[in-house]
């Protein structure tokens, strides 16, 4: 180990990590900012003072006041976050261990699946589970979402976890259940289609404290799995080649990784409709200011990806006092211009 | 570089041209030589023979109207209708078939709501009426122009898009088509003044409107349903435009949406004097609100009730004052608006409205003219 006796390169490498952290730390500010102007703004007009008493006092204020903060705009303002850290993670680690920049949960068919399976609960549901209506949709979306990822996952064991396979069968399952969504369409009732436009628009509306606590939980335990494979992952950018000489079961790791991904894009996905561009969008982000380097590139990405959701869950309360505008549509309207200036602004090439 | 120019005007000048001329190469539709001449509510002028025998009905829920005018004929004059009837009003499917077992054997057309509908079906069963409607134009339905080149004996009823004229119009239409002028006078007249009541009263009523909350039930109370905005100029009517000729205040009124989901907060802030949920039978969704033909007393009101128990809703206004509603969905588009029309009027304003009692108009209306009887509940207010 030549660079432990080198004491320059020790001292360069300390201050890249803290510029790093420096990042992050300036980034987890902004977000915690977000989360705040997201639980500050409302068409109701509370005051901020109301907001935070009905926060730490909930029996001081009025019914519908602690309704409004306990009932909308907590559990609504942490999905924002949470859902955004989800897609975000799941993006960075579907370009990671696929080795291709537009690999993101959503390129690879699982919206459209998710999409799939939640038309398929809004028009078929009652009739064989009736009584569970609320909880129909969700499941049946995280099914399908889950159980394509798992196709995948199957057809990439047999060609031995090859990226190809995987992206290929990937797209190819979007559009197969793209047109089985389709389908379902065609024959929906009006009602029906509405409800599914509407899932597929997005929403964060639905947000409750049981769906909040669920999808912390997944995360609370697929984050730690990831991290633990850190190391592995940042070495798998180098190519399958040089990752397997290193030592890592390149194969092995890849298909890992599918489900833990799996598991957190179903969970996001299956509470709020399609807000799909995060997982492409937020790794991106996170790579142009950090690198490869796991340990800040998940962190980032997560942090960016729940910025983002954050932002536009403000915005769709806002642009028009009054109406729910559906975050996946807002969410690309500001996302994607931004995205665009930073990669046309980008001296060199980061991937 | 001029060389292109003048290709480019000339590739302009033939394509122009050719459309200008297809398009006055359109003739005029005659369906027959000589006969009545008659003008739809799209103002188009057709002739046809009457009494029309075949009809195609694009939306099978033009049944309402034809029973109304044909009584126990219509089903004989029908040659062909559209899934929607019993897809999205299936009390009513139910309800007309019982009457008129016959309607169960016609032929189903491809959903006109999903642009499904094979034009070379239609003309299959040869009619001499097509009865559309002027939202297939608005939506731009591949069927409309088709059937136009076909030269298809169309006619083209609104009644959705004026509630206080255009049901009466596409009634008095449909008396031509069918040779019932005179009846189709008298069951415009009870309407006209089944309206009037309405639009004098509220003339002259100089008090602050009543703000409204309408939302759609066919979401349930579990989650929010749609509420209704306007679009300004009441050219597509709605359940929006409905509060406005009522004589109440929308508590929306965005003009961007004809219907949107609101944010429960706004609602809150808001405080409307008055909330109305609008029914129907959507059996897809569980705990949706039920009115119609076969709805109850008891299901309505327990509907109604568990929409209160929302959070935060035992604090507004509306349900502290029992000053909380129902309203059958499908009046809108009918002739028998005029009940929705009069039912909110006099939610509104209890007072000027004390001696109206729309449920019985309806009932009347029923006994009167239509070969169904009445039934069911089509509005309700929630006990306390």
């Amino acid at each position: 180990m030549e660079s432990k006796n080198n004491p320059k390169i020790v001292v360069l490498y300390g201050k890249l990590v803290r510029r790093k952290l420096l990042v992050i730390a300036s980034l987890v500010s902004l977000l915690i900012t977000a989360f705040l102007i997201d639980v500050f703004t409302g068409s109701s007009g509370l005051t901020a003072k109301e907001v935070l008493q009905a926060i730490f006092y909930p029996d001081s204020v009025n019914a519908v006041s602690k309704v409004i903060v306990w009932v909308y705009r907590l559990p609504i303002a942490i999905m924002a976050l949470l859902v955004g850290a989800a897609l975000a993670i799941a993006g960075s680690q579907m370009q990671t261990i696929l080795n291709n920049p537009l690999a993101s949960p959503f390129t690879l068919g699982v919206s459209a699946a998710a999409g799939f399976g939640a038309s398929l609960a809004i028009v078929f549901g009652y009739r064989f589970l009736p009584g569970i209506e609320s909880y129909i949709v969700p499941i049946c979306a995280f099914l399908t979402a889950f159980l394509s990822m798992l196709l995948i996952y199957g057809i990439g064991k047999m060609k031995r976890g090859s990226t190809e396979t995987i992206i290929l069968a990937g797209v190819a399952l979007a559009f197969l259940f793209n047109s089985l969504l389709s389908l379902i369409q065609f024959f929906s009732t009006s009602d029906e289609l509405q409800a599914i436009v509407f899932w597929l628009f997005g929403s964060l509306m639905q947000a409750t404290w049981p769906k909040v606590g669920i999808l912390a939980a997944v995360l609370a335990v697929i984050i730690p799995l990831i991290a633990s494979n850190a190391w592995k992952l940042t070495a798998m950018r180098l190519g399958d080649e040089k990752a397997k000489s290193l030592g890592i079961n390149v194969e092995k790791l890849r298909l890992t990784m599918l489900v833990y991904i799996s598991i957190l894009t179903a969970t996001a996905v299956c509470f709020v409709g399609t807000v799909g561009f995060i997982g492409i969008v937020a790794p991106h982000i996170a790579r142009m200011i950090v690198g490869e380097d796991q340990r800040f590139f998940m962190p980032l990405s997560a942090l960016c990806g729940a910025f983002i959701l954050s932002g536009a869950s403000i915005l769709c309360k806002s642009i028009l006092p009054g109406v729910i505008f559906p975050i996946g549509i807002i969410t690309s309207l500001i996302g994607i211009p931004f995205f665009l200036a930073i990669v046309v602004g980008k001296k060199q090439n980061y991937w | 570089m001029s060389k292109k120019i003048v290709a480019l005007v000339s590739i302009f000048l033939i394509i122009g041209g050719a459309i200008y001329f297809t398009q006055i190469s359109e003739k005029p539709v005659q369906i027959a030589d000589s006969g009545k001449s008659i003008i739809d509510l799209e103002g188009r002028k057709t002739v046809f023979i009457t009494p029309c025998q075949r009809t195609v009905l694009m939306k099978s829920s033009d049944i309402y109207e034809l029973s109304l005018i044909l009584g126990e004929d219509a089903p004989g004059k029908i040659a062909a209708w559209g899934p929607d009837l019993k897809n999205s009003d299936l009390d009513a499917y139910e309800k007309f078939t019982e009457k008129f077992p016959a309607l169960k054997e016609k032929p189903v057309l491809g959903d006109i709501a999903k642009d499904a509908t094979n034009p070379e079906d239609v003309l299959s069963y040869k009619p001499d009426l097509v009865l559309m409607d002027s939202y297939m134009i608005r939506r731009q339905l591949k069927i409309v122009d088709k059937l136009k080149a076909a030269n298809a004996p169309m006619v083209f009823l609104n009644a959705a898009y004026d509630a206080l004229e255009n049901p009466q119009k596409g009634i008095s239409v449909l008396g031509q088509l069918f040779n019932k002028e005179e009846r189709t006078k008298e069951i415009n007249d009870y309407i006209d003044a089944q309206v009037e009541i309405v639009t004098s009263r509220l003339a002259i009523i100089d008090k602050e409107k009543p703000v409204v909350y309408i939302e759609s039930g066919n979401s349930g109370a579990q989650k929010y349903g749609q509420t209704y905005g306007e679009d300004g100029v009441h050219k597509l009517h709605n359940w929006g435009a409905q509060i406005l000729l009522a004589g109440g205040k929308n508590i929306i009124d965005y003009k961007l949406g004809e219907s949107i989901y609101i944010d429960p907060e706004f609602l809150f802030k808001k405080d409307p004097d008055i909330i109305i949920i609008t029914g129907g039978n959507w059996p897809a969704t569980e705990g949706s609100m039920r009115t119609g033909f076969y709805a109850s007393e008891e299901e309505t009101q327990k509907l109604l009730q568990s929409y209160t128990s929302r959070p935060g809703w035992q604090d507004l206004k509306a349900v502290k004052n029992g000053r909380f509603y129902a309203i059958h969905s499908g009046c809108v588009g009918h002739f028998f608006n005029f009940f929705a029309l009069q039912q909110m009027a006099k939610w509104f304003y209890p007072e000027e409205f004390a001696d109206v009692d729309p449920v019985e108009n309806l009932k009347e209306f029923y006994r009167r003219f239509m070969p169904v009887e009445y039934s069911g509940i089509w509005s309700a207010q929630l006990n306390r």
